[in-house]
């Protein structure tokens, strides 16, 4: 069965959201025995908190689901069911209940077609420069997992290359960066499209050129941090922050 | 159902350049259908799945058998999301079979078959396919084992 929904409620400390996922994935891993095959496509979430007081984690997770605006898993068993496992986590060691949600018409993973699947396709339509399909392919593949930083570049990278689609380009590589922050390619390919934006003019409301050549810099700046011995990007963000101090303050986009 | 204009007339470019034999040009007003078709949000999940798979035809017209192929598993991915447990979806997967098969990909086409297997299983018209599916199943399984 698909998994939909984890919450975690430890009892004095609340589990911070990397922690959270920690847990649940170590529990997946751990326990194959939940029967748990796939992950629901760009629906899968965690929620955690902490109980704060006496009681029983296992006995007041409902609550936590409830609270957190899953009380349809709770009462629609036709549909969904829960599964909960005890354990002790944190340090030093609290109680604490996991409750998986599982979707009972998700069918198995193997009879849907796999992120993985997707992405390999759409590279393969790149390779073959095959750039509007691939298009199609990562937004048939963006339908059904939405968030996914791996097909929101790959599409953005290729939007990047038509000046009128960097609107969405940037706003695909802003999502990616939130994701993952430590990856410095959604860095740089943020930047770059905001270089883009300059470059053609496109209006970002409520922003300079200034600020957006900040943002350049800042983007460059992180990724240079996260690899310091990779000199072209500290050229880039040379470039970068010349550009910024020459530039000064030019005038707003609308 | 309604296409958009721009999208129409590149459809009939494709197809007309496709049976004159001009190759280049037909691929080349294709990959503009295709580009228009990925970044227009007007149509219906119906008109874009309808459009989608006329991609795929366009490839297979023009005997790009691996490109059509790989069409063809973009239009199942898309159907299986918005049209699952039908007749048409499992219809798109048995295509998808059948075309990895004579690509050679027989590990694949299994896997396509098992798709359209548990698409078509509650449809009324299962029992017909049934044994037939099953008789496909078990010789691209043996193909499989010897290869």
């Amino acid at each position: 069965m698909a998994l939909l929904y984890s919450y975690v409620l430890r009892q004095k400390t609340r589990p911070s959201e990397q922690e959270a996922t920690l847990l649940v994935t170590e529990r997946l891993l751990a326990t194959p025995e939940l029967g748990i095959d796939a992950l629901a496509p760009g629906e899968f979430r965690i929620a955690s908190s902490s109980l704060m007081m006496e009681g029983d984690v296992y006995k007041m997770i409902d609550g936590l689901i409830r609270s957190e605006g899953g009380g349809k898993f709770l009462d629609s068993p036709d549909l969904y069911e829960v599964r909960y496992i005890r354990a002790n986590t944190g340090d030093p060691p609290e109680p604490t209940c996991i409750a998986f949600v599982l979707d009972r018409k998700a069918p198995p993973a193997n009879l849907l077609q796999s992120v993985g699947e997707k992405i390999e396709r759409a590279r393969q339509w790149e390779g073959r420069c095959r750039l509007g399909d691939a298009m199609l392919s990562y937004r048939v593949a963006l339908d059904a997992h939405p968030d996914h930083p791996d097909l929101l570049y790959g599409l953005a990278m290729i939007q990047k290359r038509y000046w009128q689609l960097l609107p969405p380009a940037v706003a695909a590589f802003k999502k990616c960066r939130e994701a993952r922050p430590e990856r410095i390619e959604y860095a740089v390919a943020l930047a770059e499209a905001y270089e883009a934006v300059i470059a053609h003019k496109i209006p970002i409301v409520g922003a300079s050129v200034t600020d957006i050549q900040e943002e350049v810099v800042d983007l460059l700046a992180a990724a240079s941090v996260l690899k310091p011995d990779d000199h072209s990007i500290k050229e880039r963000l040379k470039s970068a922050r010349a550009a910024c101090k020459t530039r000064g303050e030019e005038g707003f986009f609308s | 159902m309604a296409i958009p204009k721009e999208l129409a007339e590149l459809m009939q470019t494709t197809h007309r350049a496709a049976q004159a034999g001009n190759r280049k040009s037909a691929l080349d007003s294709l990959e503009a259908f295709s580009f228009l078709l990925a970044i227009q949000d007007s149509s219906t999940d119906f008109e874009f799945v309808s459009m989608l798979a006329v991609v795929g035809k366009l490839y297979e017209s023009m005997n790009e058998r691996e490109m059509a192929t790989l069409n063809l598993a973009d239009t199942c991915a898309f159907a299986e999301r918005h049209f699952p447990k039908t007749a048409e979806t499992s219809g798109d997967y048995f295509d998808l079979s059948s075309a990895l098969e004579r690509m050679g990909d027989i590990a694949g086409a299994i896997k396509a078959l098992t798709r359209a297997e548990y698409h078509l299983v509650d449809d009324p018209t299962w029992p017909q396919y049934k044994k037939g599916i099953e008789a496909r199943k078990m010789a691209l399984e043996s193909k499989l084992g010897s290869a």
